[in-house]
Parts: C-alpha cells; structure tokens; sequence
C-alpha cells in the first residue's frame, strides 16, 4: 500500500517538477497567449486642406461591425434582424456568420445611425471596432486631384497617393488581457504605444475658385456638347496651382462630372496653335524675327508634297509676327519655324517644359511626346510648330506660357504647399528653382502680340477679354488624332485658350481645353471660359482693374465731408 | 444604624503554633512567622480549618496575572491578531475590489472620452460639409431665393468738389458669369488715396465666398 502511494507522489512530484521547471516557459507561454491580446490603434489619417485653411478631405471615426461566428447561436434569426439594418441580404449575413473563425467583418466604416439600431438588438457575438472612413468635405471639388482611398484607408489614386506616407501616421499598438468571452479586462493593459496621427497636407488650390473654374468649365461643357474638359489657374509667380477642373460630360443630361484622372497631367493631346507662341518666342530670341517685320504671308503653303492652310482662306496678304499669332496663321508660323531652323526648334521646346515631366509629381503624369528631331520628316518643323506631331499635357502649355508671364523665367509648378505635423510642426515643400528660358526682352515683346490676340478686332481671342484688365493669350483649335495614330478623326478637335492677365504685372495664368466642343474654335469656346474663371480668380485675390482708361464698367462716386448722401450711379 | 465598612474584627486571633487552623499566611512565607496577616473583613473564625496544603507564596505586584488570566491573555492576543490579519486581508480585498471598480469606471469614461472625441469629428465634418461652395449655392438659391449678379459693377471714389464725369456708355455685360459663389461689387482705388468706397452696395469680405452666402450686388440700393 504505501508503495502505491510512493510511486504515486513520486508521478505527481516529477510532473511537478517537468511543469514548473522544465518547461515552465512553454506553458507560461501558452498561457500568455491565451491571455494576452494585441490590437493595433489605428493613427488618424491626416486632411487635405486647401490654401485658405478649408478641409477638403478628412477622415473621421466611424463603427466597424464586427462578430465572433463562435458565439453566434442562432445564425438566421440574427441575419434577418441584421439585413434590413445593414442591407445586405440575409443568405449573405448567414454565410458571414456561420463561419469557422473568429472575427468576420458584418459592415465596415458603418454610420453613426446604423451601428446605434444594431446595438439596440443587444445580440450575443457582436462587437463594434472604431474605424476611421474618409470624406470629403464636397463630394466632387477637385475630386480627381484629391485621389481616393481604399477600404483600409490607404490611398490609391491622386495626392491620397502620392502623399499616402504623410498622411497615414503610424499606428499605435495595445498589449492587453482579454477574458475568455473576448471582453477587454480593465487594468489588464501589459504595454501600450500610442498612435502618431498622420500629417495635414496644405494644397495650393484655393476653394473658391476651384469652384467657380468647376462651375464655369462643367457650363461651357452643356452649352458646346463637349464630351470633357481641363482647366487649370496658377499663380503666375510662384508657380502655385490655385485650381484644375477635370470634367466629363454627363450621361443622359446629367450635369458634368469629375473626370476619372487629373487629365490635367494625366492626359496628352495634340495642342494646334498655342504651340506659335512657342515658335514665335524661340525666333524671336535667336533674333531670327523681329516684333515688327513683317512677312508675305499665302493662304497656303506646300511642304515635301503636303499642303498646310490657315483656319480661313486668304489672298496672299502682308502680316506682322504680331498679326501671324493675333490672327493664329499656320502658314505664317511654319515660315518663322523654317527659319528659326528644328534644332532651335526643338530646343526651345525643350526648354519651354515640353517633352519631359514638369516638376509637379503628380502619380500618372505624362511627360508628353515629343520625338527627336532627328527623325523628323521633311514636314515635321511644319507640324510641329503649329502644335500638331506632338502631345503635350495641358499643365505643359499652361507652363510654358507662364514663362512669357514671368518674363522668360521657368517656374516649377507646385500642388502641395506644405505638410503639418501631428505636432503641429509645419514643413514646406521646397520650390524648385526657376531657370531662364527667354530674356526678359522677349517676353515682353511676346507679351505684347499676345495682347493683340486677345485685344484687336482681328484677334481669335477676344472672347478672353476681361473689362478693365488686359488679358494676353492664345487660343488653339487641333484635330485629334485617331487612336491607332494614322491620320485625324474628322470634326473631332481640341479647342484651348491659355493667357495670363493683367499683361502688365502677370498674376494668373490659365488654360482652358474642351474636347470636342461645339463650335470647334478656342476662341469661341475656350476663351469666355478663361474670361470667366480668370475674372473671379482676380477678384478672389483682390487684383485691382488698371484704371478707367482700361474701360471697366466704372462709375465715379463722389465721396465728400458733411451729411448728404452720396449719390450713386451704376451701370449695369 | 448604618453598616460601617470596616468593621472590627469580633476579636484578635491567638497565635499558637500546631492550632489546627493552620499557620497563618505572612510576607516571608515561615510557618513560623508570627506575623498577623490582614483578615478579610466579615470572615468568620474558623473557617482557616479547611485550609491543610502548604502554599509556595511569593510577592507579586497588582499587576500580575494568574496563569488563568495569562491563557485568557494570550487567546485574546491570538484572536486580536488574527482579527488583524483577517482585516488586512480583508483590506487587500477590499482595495482590489475597489482598484477594479475604479479601473471599470475609468475604462467606461475612456470610453466615453473616445466616444464623444468620434462625436467632435464628425460634426467638425459637418462644419466642413456645410462651409463647402456647392453647399453654400444650393442654400443660398433654393431656401434663400438669391441669384448670381449678372454683371459686376467696378466703383471708383472721387475726390469731393470734383465733378463725376459722366457714366461711360452702358459696356455690354461682362461675360456671362455663371460663376455663383461669391459675386460682389468690389471698388476701384487706382487714383484716388482714400482706400474702398464708404457708400454703397452691399460689400461684405472681399473673399473667401465660401465662408459668406453670395450677396445679392443687384443695384436696388440698401
């Protein structure tokens, strides 16, 4: 008998032993982990917010649903207090919950209404996650550009993308003691590190007059039936992008809406004749034509058996190089282009931001086609010095007119401002240096036929004028080319208006592009856009008119001592 | 008569040695010491018979306990301490119990905290929501009847004891302005020092429309 008993304590001592001693971590080990518990605490993703200091973009906390399969008794009487609620079908609802796991998702980012009607069910195996869900503050305002996120609140597409780093902080993680029903044990807390809240992003854009662009660019899309548009208005000094629209048309009377890209950047097109300003500007540096010389220009012209006209027929007739941008004559500027020879040609073009990425680094930005003279046919020069044989992006054209505005300077183009730390630390971005690309002589001469364009009677562009302010620009009509690349698509163009105002002290520039609008011009379609939008940009920053002998609609006011009213004329 | 405390004793003991009542009980503990011990008042004679063991007798102060006292003593001791004990324990106890209450309720008002930081948020996007220009427009043009001015009117103060030159001829509208938010008459301060007009009409702060309704810059006067 106390042999049995020996041999039993010495059974129980030695199992004693291996537990406690042997292989005490192992089973401490097991121990903690099914004790312990490891969430993670999702940072706070930063916001976007626009130059004025408006949210555009922000994430806020939402009610993620969430149940444990394992504890679900009655699967279907769940699901179908759950479907009208959740709205989503109850076979669906029951599949979820009948799972082998632990943890399925039952709705994701759910409102603040949802998740209280579910709580309200008070039903077994349901427990709520805070998780944050990103919204912007106008559904569609500069949507494109913005970028979107996915479901975990990484972004895919825009500067939600580009800056995705920036914004999505760094998470936090809690060590805590979970009881077996999976509630949290209070002052169970082994080691918690909080989250780091993501950086604010400061944009360039400026709210309003992203706005009134959208405004301006979605009506001009319904009245000329245009299938989208791109428009896009800079600081013209420092380079700051204060807005750029991308629309397209609505389907079935649906009023425009944002395009699926920031086609701005994204999107290539054959430019037509705002590329003479770049012509023009080349041959006026080399010293190859001057302001006021002028040229026998024909209605046509005839190049290694290809025949390039002018928008409007015409006897042979005498212009200026003022006359041949004011009046956007192909024959006129093919000429200055053989002249000015395609090696400058193309340097110029290099120099003016085509053919390369502009600086900006927006993700999906093309640098453009530009192909190397060196393999330019005979009619090449032809066509590429009126914008055709080429792609450009319409921030490439915008840029490049922003040098004539900065008299000849190159200015990096720029979207984001700066970011702001969780701390409050605000670090900005670094603007690139400017370079020289025309004199300052150049650019002012240049300045001075674009003002013609937009001024003289003759003029395609006096649609862009703006009472009170001299606007300078350029407007371009070009065929689109088919998408296999041989030959255009018949009445399909690309109408664009790009200038900058007021010539004098150059505060905006702009451009305007509409594909395939009704009537076809840049000038008729383009330029009251660029009217309208720069009109309210200029208001916006507080830009004066140059003074009565602009002719604004301004009416004197006499303002004096004493208590008489003042009277008050106005024209309307 | 009244009883009196002490009474006389009826009458002085002999003090003979062998009496069968035994020696009498004295300081030094000798039998045979004569010394006279205090009789307790009220004591009878005679009854000293009973007593026939011998006592070991010592001095002891007032103090002193019995044996009998000392084992009450220390089973009081004994319970007093574990009295002690039991109230720490139970203090241990009760401390838990109220650490644990206390961790509760400090979890629930984390909780509460969390839930009303998300509350903050998402007004804050409301806020956000409603300040945004196509939000602003749709107010201003359905619940507020306001329309977008047609055309901008460019004021310019004179000088007083000048004579206004005459209006310009009526230019043909600015361009179509289909622009909603934020059209307003601003003021033309080229040639004349005095900064924005004081008269007129209605100019509120010059930008950011998104934060004001558009007003309506018609010219029927305020």
């Amino acid at each position: 008998m106390a042999l049995v008993i020996g041999i039993c304590f010495i059974g129980v001592a030695s199992r004693l032993v291996y537990v406690q001693v042997i292989a005490s971590a192992r089973y401490a080990g097991v121990g903690r982990s099914e004790l312990l518990h490891q969430v993670e605490l999702p940072a706070t993703r930063g916001s976007i917010i626009d130059r004025q200091g408006d949210t555009l973009a922000m994430s806020v906390p939402q009610t993620t649903i969430v149940a444990d399969p394992h504890q679900i008794t009655d699967p279907q009487g769940d699901a179908a207090r759950l479907s009208p609620i959740l709205g989503v079908d109850e076979t669906t609802l029951v599949h979820e919950l009948t799972q082998d796991t632990h943890f399925v998702y039952l709705a994701r980012q759910a409102s603040d209404d949802v998740a209280s009607r579910v709580k309200a069910l008070s039903l077994r195996g349901i427990s709520y996650l805070s998780e944050p869900k990103r919204f912007l503050t106008d559904p569609q305002l500069a949507l494109p550009v913005l970028g979107t996120v996915d479901i975990d609140g990484r972004g895919i597409s825009g500067l939600e993308y580009e800056y995705n780093k920036a914004l999505a902080g760094k998470p936090g993680d809690v060590v805590l003691e979970r009881d077996p029903q999976g509630n949290d044990i209070p002052g169970g807390v082994r080691s918690s590190q909080p989250a780091i809240s993501g950086s604010n992003l400061v944009l360039t854009l400026d709210r309003p007059i992203q706005y009134a662009t959208e405004q301006a660019l979605s009506s001009e899309i319904v009245k000329a039936n245009a299938k989208g548009g791109t428009a896009i208005v800079m600081d013209s000094r420092t380079g700051d992008i204060l807005a750029v629209a991308n629309l397209v048309a609505g389907k079935n009377g649906a009023p425009p809406g944002p395009a699926p890209s920031n086609t701005a950047v994204t999107n290539v097109y054959e430019p037509g004749s705002v590329m003479k300003g770049v012509t023009v500007s080349g041959a006026l540096e080399d010293h190859v034509v001057t302001p006021e010389e002028r040229f026998t220009v024909p209605g046509q012209i005839s190049l290694y058996g290809s025949v390039f006209h002018d928008a409007e027929p015409h006897a042979t007739e005498s212009m200026s190089t003022g006359d041949i941008l004011a009046q956007s004559s192909n024959v006129g500027a093919i000429g200055i282009a053989r002249d000015l020879g395609k090696d400058r040609l193309f340097h110029y073009l290099l120099d003016f931001g085509f053919g390369q990425p502009s600086g900006l680094g927006f993700p999906g930005e093309s640098p453009g086609i530009l192909s190397n003279p060196a393999q330019w046919s005979g009619t090449a020069i032809a066509a590429v010095s009126i914008g055709q044989d080429e792609a450009v992006t319409a921030l490439q054209v915008l840029d490049a007119y922003n040098v004539v505005a900065n008299g000849g300077l190159w200015i990096t183009p720029r979207l984001v401002s700066a970011t702001v730390g969780a701390n409050g630390s605000r670090h900005a971005v670094p603007t690139l240096p400017s370079r020289r690309v025309v004199s300052a002589t150049t650019a002012r001469e240049l300045t001075a036929m674009l003002e013609q364009v937009v001024q003289s009677p003759s003029g395609t562009g006096t649609a862009a004028a703006i009472p009170g302010y001299t606007v300078a620009g350029k407007t371009g009509t070009a065929q689109k080319p088919l998408p296999n690349g041989r030959g255009y698509e018949p009445g399909a163009y690309e109408a664009t208006f790009v200038g900058f105002v007021p010539a004098e002290q150059p505060a905006l520039t702009a451009v305007v592009v509409l594909d395939q609008p009704t009537p076809i011009f840049g000038g008729a379609v383009a330029a009251p856009v660029f009217a309208q939008i720069a009109q309210y940009g200029l208001r916006e920053l507080d830009i004066p008119p140059a003074g009565p002998q602009s002719g604004p609609p301004v009416t004197s006011v006499q303002t004096g001592a004493g208590s008489t009213p003042i009277p008050v004329r106005t024209t309307d | 008569m009244p009883a009196t405390v002490h009474r006389r004793p009826a009458h002085p003991r002999p003090v003979t040695p062998g009496r069968p009542g035994g020696p009498k009980r004295s300081p030094a503990g000798h039998p045979e010491r004569t010394l006279v011990a205090p009789t307790r008042p009220g004591r009878k004679p005679g009854r000293h018979g009973r007593d026939s063991a011998v006592r070991h007798l010592r001095v002891v102060s007032a103090r002193e306990l019995t044996p009998r006292a000392r084992r009450r003593r220390a089973m009081a001791l004994l319970i007093g301490l574990v009295m002690l004990v039991s109230a720490g324990l139970f203090a241990v106890v009760v401390a838990h119990v109220v650490l644990t209450q206390n961790q509760f309720r400090l979890d629930r008002l984390r909780q509460q905290v969390a839930t009303e930081t998300a509350k903050n948020e998402r007004l804050r996007l409301e806020v956000a929501q409603a300040q945004s220009p196509s939000r602003i427009v749709q107010t201003a043009e359905q619940r507020l009847g306001m329309v977008v001015p047609s055309t901008i009117t460019y004021l310019e103060p004179v000088g007083p004891g000048t004579v206004p030159p005459a209006p310009p001829p009526t230019t043909p509208a600015s361009p179509r302005s289909t622009v909603p938010a934020g059209a307003h008459t601003g003021a033309s301060s080229t040639n004349s020092s005095t900064a924005r007009p004081t008269t007129v009409t209605p100019t509120t702060a010059p930008s950011h429309p998104a934060s004001h309704p558009p007003v309506n810059a018609g010219t029927t006067s305020r």
